[in-house]
């Protein structure tokens, strides 16, 4: 976990995240990950929770959604002519620098899209991701089809997944990227807010 | 902890519409959603309607509900069972309108207040009568400190504007329930909400803007600054100290009530007399030119 943890401090201090390319081709295998395991997740999601077929589609549906919309924000051209806007001679009101490293800790509620969602949108800020994925959870099916879909990365150390000790998922409607706090200390998650 | 999800349904709300957008709500995804509503609040005037439409949309519902495992089921009765039954122990007079494995509608009384502060995540619909739309107002109000998480409002579209200025939601909602936040969990707080967009790229990001021209006011100032002349001081104290230039606005009032009062007395009173007057005048001037 150690290992892991600092893997994605040296990921985020590098900035290995902030190029367009590079996120581009991020959320590309995303996507085509979770579309090829989409039978897979729809099963894992209906032994789990029990919703209806629909109920499953529509929470796929508003995913996948999410992460080609997300894709299809990053926009190289744009993205280049806004680094250069001062070295053109114009003012940069809109640039942003990203948050560094963000913390995902999903509710029990559509778990699939509480975690696939903003992965996707912190992905396409240009961040490292570290997403809490709690084994303790009677949602194992679910866990397994995830990290199976996001660990198909093994070259780059972002996409780890680990299995560190359990804490029961409780539920938050917020997301917490304290960069400075991550970057400085040992970044283990905190306790479940609640 | 999260704050809840509440609905008002008035008096002229459409009431199936209504008790369909909110069967939605409740038990959509197995009720577990943040922004299914916590308590619905019902003019009572229309509650019996209503609660029957509810029952013939819940109806529809378990037609399509799916069955799975026993494992989860067993666990969904007993939230159910767990809620009900907390809410019966906390009012007395509560009346479970329809209970089945997978969802529950109740009756709430609720004389004491504090039961309306509670959040679950069971799915279970707490129905609740209100008087009027003050005292729905009151009541959410009353019970809370934090602004709800969503609220849902069932009214006519002025009705709809009044309740949703005063109930503090950080999301309101008007004769529909948007589908698409029931997936996922609740809004990031203290960011704008946009129902299509659940988490915007802003969110993941921190703002360093970098300028390279300056601003004509910076330009002025500059120049202000350095000429240290007393005309330049001078002129932008002119400046400043101009006169505002205030919106024009009618005086309003209008004629007073007292005022209203008197004057129509007093044009009563006055066309009285001086009709009466120059009518006797005009006969008497008639009978004295008979008499003489």
């Amino acid at each position: 976990m150690d290992d892991t943890f600092s893997q994605i401090r040296a990921a985020a201090i590098d900035g290995r995240a902030i190029n367009i390319f590079y996120r581009q081709k991020q959320l590309e295998q995303l996507c085509n990950a979770l579309i090829k395991r989409s039978p897979e997740i729809r099963e894992a999601i209906a032994a789990d929770y029990g919703h209806s077929p629909t109920e499953i589609a529509v929470e796929l549906h508003s995913a996948l959604q999410s992460v080609k919309r997300d894709y299809e924000s990053l926009r190289p051209d744009e993205e280049h002519k806004r680094e250069y806007l001062i070295a053109a001679g114009k003012d940069a009101r809109s640039v942003k620098k990203l948050a560094g490293i963000v913390y995902v800790q999903p509710c029990t509620h559509t778990l699939f899209y509480s975690v696939i969602v903003p992965l996707s949108a912190a992905i396409a800020a240009g961040n490292c991701v570290i997403v809490l994925v709690s084994n303790t959870q009677p949602l194992v099916t679910d866990d397994r089809i995830l990290t199976k879909s996001l660990s198909w990365r093994t070259t780059c150390g972002t996409y780890r997944p680990f299995y560190g000790k359990s804490s029961h998922l409780r539920w938050t409607g917020t997301l917490s990227p304290s960069p400075k706090t991550l970057l400085k200390t040992r970044p283990y998650y905190t306790q479940p807010s609640s | 902890m999260q704050s809840r999800t509440v609905a008002v349904v008035d008096r002229t709300a459409n009431i199936q519409v209504a008790a369909h957008e909110l069967v939605a709500a409740r038990f959509s995804f197995s009720g577990t959603s943040p922004y299914a509503p916590d308590y619905i609040f019902v003019n009572e005037f229309v509650k019996r309607d209503f609660l029957q439409a509810v029952v013939g949309e819940c109806a529809k519902l378990s037609g399509g509900l799916a069955t799975n495992g026993s494992d989860e089921k067993a666990l969904e009765v007993s939230k159910v069972d767990n809620r009900v039954t907390a809410l019966r122990n906390s009012d007395p007079n509560a009346r479970v309108v329809l209970q089945e494995k997978r969802m529950a509608v109740v009756d709430l009384i609720a004389r004491d207040r504090s039961v309306l502060a509670k959040k679950s995540e069971a799915p279970v619909m707490v129905v609740h009568a209100i008087r009027s739309l003050d005292h729905v107002i009151d009541l959410v109000g009353g019970t809370a400190e934090e602004p709800a998480l969503a609220a849902f409002h069932f009214s006519n579209p002025a009705s709809g504007k009044y309740l949703s200025q005063f109930i503090d939601a950080r999301v309101s909602f008007v004769n529909h329930v948007s589908r698409e936040i029931l997936v996922g969990p609740a809004f990031p707080a203290g960011h704008g909400i946009d129902p299509e967009v659940r988490y915007p790229g802003d969110l993941f990001a921190l703002q360093r803007p970098a300028f390279i021209n300056a601003s004509t006011s910076s330009v002025l100032i500059g120049d202000a600054l350095s000429s240290s002349s007393n005309a330049t001081a001078s002129k932008l104290c002119a400046e400043a100290t101009a006169p505002l230039a205030a919106m024009k606005r009618s005086p309003g009032g209008g004629v007073g009530f007292f005022e209203q009062g008197f004057l129509m007395n007093a044009g009563l009173l006055l066309t009285t007399t001086i009709s009466v007057t120059s009518i006797s005048i005009y006969w008497l001037t008639r009978q004295r030119r008979a008499l003489w």
